[in-house]
């Protein structure tokens, strides 16, 4: 009897053990760039992208899915499957293309730091510099793991959206219909949107930290089955927390006539449930996803670069021991914070721009996914299925023509 | 145009390869080995042209350059001897290039950014593996560039280069069977350096290199890693090796590890062993987690008190010595209540005549079972003592705790507190 219970819990324990990396690695995805795309598309467009969000979410439930299934299969990380299978030329271009995007979420997420500590009257010059020594400083001593929960904890400021949403008292029939009717008007301004939007949902950085995060984890195929749920509950809800964003930013801002213009626009969504005090929880809220991003991305880009070319890389190295490792790490968090620092820079250009980058570079990564899951060389049995190839490939399809009418839209428009 | 007899594989990988009048065949796209000898020989190459593969023995293979790395591939034969490879067969491009290697002198896990072959008696043979930043180079095919401008900053690109008898490849292609005979250069290692390895190794590598070590090996390896390694390779092996295992592991550890486990799997193995083993890792896996008890091992040399010498020393030289050994002798009395311990150095430099407990240099101190760890470490560091004899209640001698073993436990502990 004692038994039989112990071995409940056992399970229960280990259950809770591998739910995790699915739900941080999306939640962590609602970055500042996040916040500020999904807000301005809802104050712009009001509903009218709500399909696409519907759409994506199955999209990087799938997506995320193929990381965790490689990384419980091979056991090894993506950058390491991309050299193993794609030799230097084609891992240097993915390791080009990873830090590229990589570069230019950590500049939004210093964009993020800059605008929230500006709504309590901080300026950039101050807060942007002592942030990213401070960032710099945790990570490398070691302490970060200790501070990281609470950088999460400001996250969960997030979810006040989802009551915001709902005391805004938005036309739900509208809300509905929006989503399941899709609209794509031919303008040079909305596909941009709609690439950002993607860009930040489909993040390249992700399926590198993710795939590493459930490695990490050493689990057994046979508890496969737990991680896939962890997977396909972390996108349905962090892309549900995007949802409510643009549905509150649509009910308040878009019926208004306001277009997101700073950080202090975003904020105003949030007014319903928070009146006067929407700027302190929308300062702290993005201030928080900001810091956890500025943190988590560099270190990973460092990771996945040194893991590609099997430079020796850990945060308690000597820079001796590790100096490609450290050097990108530390490269990429001056740089972005200087980029933040240039005088009369609109920090949310930088915040949506960067994330419209992203988009387009996200099919890239999927390529290079997509070939590998489907090798049965390394996957064995564990090969997409029909159903998985269809919409992985459909995604890659729908973002690449997005770019191509956009480059040809701006061509010839 | 000079021959070559020694070169980088990337040099002449996707390039033309021509027959004996000189006309394009098609690209050299892979080698395949023979792993029969020592080092392992190309025997056939790949020929890619179009979509068509062939694949033809290496035999008259010659390459030449004209200094510039410009490279002339040539199969100097009238008659292309065409070879049947099996998917199985052991490709360098395919299964070696860009995978990963252990390099036993190293003592490192590293990436494979190129390979040197070289013609050895006629036959070409892999020489050396290209681990550096300038085997990427190469790959990029931006070597010299950077060569000149690693030299206006005053820096230098050496290759660094792992010769074949210090590789050990870990491809997925490298069946078992290989890494069984021939290839198993990791036994060599010392088992903290091999449990390293394991470690930083995926999955399906660290299951292969562990299952390939013997018993006595894998035991020690096994003492050596990290608990969460412990539990996940000791799940991959059947009961029967896995019982084995830990039979030679020191009681102590395994019984740590077999408190981790679900306890229908550690009752199965714990079945299997020799009773006189399974009760000792029994008795250790009763003691609470940061008492001495937990972490004595049985491993000590004990005698009745009053033996004389020179009895004590014929018997020493009968006993059946094991590493953990340490340099302390145990004294008891008929009940196996404890006298006390004493130097070995003092037993056998002492008169054979005299008996063990008219020694001067008896020491009596001890800690009980049920004692916490902390106190074990105050009294060895106190007394500058190597090893603690451990006492139940009834001042019986149940085992013996060692320095190291409450090191490795205070530190874990501390770790796992911060």
């Amino acid at each position: 009897m004692k038994n039989a219970a112990n071995k409940k819990f056992r399970n229960l324990f280990l259950i809770m053990s591998i739910i995790g990396p699915g739900l941080i690695t999306v939640n962590a995805g609602n970055d500042a760039g996040g916040i500020a795309t999904y807000a301005s598309i809802g104050a712009k467009y009001g509903y009218k992208m709500l399909w696409g969000l519907v759409l994506i979410t199955f999209s990087l439930a799938i997506i995320q899915e193929m990381n965790a299934r490689m990384a419980v299969v091979t056991g090894k990380g993506l950058s390491d499957l991309i050299r193993e299978k794609f030799g230097v030329k084609w891992t240097f271009f993915a390791m080009f293309i990873l830090f590229i995007a990589n570069f230019g979420v950590v500049v939004a997420d210093f964009a993020g730091v800059a605008s929230s500590m500006e709504l309590f009257g901080v300026s950039k010059y101050i807060s942007v510099p002592i942030v990213a020594v401070g960032v710099w400083l945790l990570v490398i001593k070691g302490s970060y793991a200790k501070v990281e929960k609470v950088f999460l904890a400001f996250t969960f400021v997030f979810f006040g959206y989802i009551i915001s949403a709902f005391m805004a008292k938005p036309d739900w029939g509208e809300v509905f219909t929006s989503m399941a009717t899709p609209t794509l008007p031919l303008e040079t301004g909305f596909i941009l949107a709609f690439i950002g939007m993607i860009g930040t949902t489909i993040t390249p950085y992700m399926q590198f930290y993710l795939q590493s995060s459930i490695v990490d984890k050493k689990m057994n195929i046979k508890d496969y089955k737990y991680e896939k749920l962890d997977v396909y509950l972390g996108a349905f809800w962090g892309n549900a927390v995007s949802f409510f964003i643009i549905v509150s930013t649509a009910a308040t801002l878009y019926k208004s006539g306001i277009i997101v213009e700073s950080a202090s626009d975003a904020a105003m969504a949030l007014k319903p449930l928070a009146g006067q005090y929407a700027f302190i929880l929308f300062g702290g809220g993005l201030f928080g996803a900001s810091v956890l991003a500025a943190a988590i991305i560099p270190l990973s880009t460092s990771y996945a670069i040194c893991e590609a070319f099997g430079w020796e890389s850990g945060v308690d190295s000597s820079y001796k021991e590790a100096p490609a490792f450290l050097g990108i790490y530390t490269f990429i968090i001056a740089l972005s914070s200087i980029v933040v620092l240039i005088p009369r820079l609109s920090l949310m250009g930088i915040l949506i721009a960067t994330q419209q980058i992203a988009g387009m570079l996200s099919p890239i990564i999927l390529i290079f996914m997509i070939i590998l899951v489907n090798d049965k060389r390394i996957m064995g049995t564990y090969v997409n299925t029909k159903i998985q190839n269809i919409i992985s490939i459909t995604t890659v399809v729908f973002i690449v023509s997005l770019s191509v009418i956009l480059v040809l839209s701006s061509l010839f428009l | 145009m000079k021959k070559s007899n020694s070169l980088f594989f990337s040099k002449i990988l996707y390039k033309n390869i021509s027959d004996v009048t000189g006309s394009i065949i098609g690209k050299l796209s892979d080698l395949i080995l023979d792993f029969s000898s020592t080092i392992p020989m190309v025997k056939a190459i790949e020929i890619k042209n179009g979509k068509r593969k062939l694949y033809v023995s290496s035999d008259n293979l010659e390459i030449h350059h004209d200094g510039n790395s410009n490279y002339l591939i040539k199969l100097n034969t009238k008659t292309l001897s065409v070879m049947a490879i099996s998917y199985d067969d052991f490709f360098v491009a395919r299964d070696f290039l860009d995978k990963q290697i252990v390099d036993i002198n190293g003592k490192k896990v590293e990436r494979v950014n190129d390979v040197m072959i070289g013609l050895i008696r006629g036959d070409w043979k892999i020489v050396a593996v290209d681990i550096g930043l300038r085997g990427i180079l190469r790959r990029l095919g931006i070597e010299y560039p950077a060569i000149l401008f690693a030299g206006t900053i005053k820096k230098e690109f050496r290759n660094k280069l792992v010769y074949w008898e210090n590789v050990q490849p870990l491809s997925e292609r490298i069946s078992s069977l290989q890494l069984f005979t021939s290839m198993n250069r990791l036994t060599t290692m010392h088992a903290a350096d091999i449990a390293d390895i394991i470690e930083e190794l995926d999955k399906q590598n660290q299951i292969k290199i562990f299952h390939s070590l013997d018993n006595e090996k894998a035991a020690q390896v096994l003492e050596e890693m990290e608990e969460d390694f412990q539990l996940s390779l000791l799940e991959t092996l059947p009961d029967e090796k896995a019982s084995n295992i830990l039979e030679i592991m020191p009681a102590d550890e395994a019984a740590d590890i077999l408190e981790e486990i679900t306890n229908e799997r550690a009752e199965r193995l714990l079945v299997q062993m020799e009773s006189e083993n399974s009760t000792d890792i029994r008795e250790l896996m009763e003691y609470d987690e940061k008492t001495a008890g937990s972490l004595m091992t049985k491993d000590y040399i004990s005698f009745v008190a009053n033996m004389r010498i020179g009895m004590v020393l014929e018997e020493l030289k009968k006993l059946d010595i094991k590493e953990s050994f340490s340099q302390y002798i145990y004294l008891t009395n008929e009940k196996d209540i404890f006298v006390g311990f004493v130097n070995l150095l003092d037993v056998v430099v002492a008169d054979p005549n005299l008996k063990l407990n008219e020694l001067a240099s008896i020491s009596k101190i001890s800690v009980y079972d049920e004692n916490k760890i902390d106190k074990a470490m105050d009294l060895s560091r106190k007394y500058n003592l190597l090893e603690l004899p451990v006492l139940d209640e009834n001042q019986e001698l149940v085992g013996v705790v060692s320095l190291n073993d409450l090191l490795e436990e205070y530190i874990r502990l501390r770790r796992s507190v911060a």
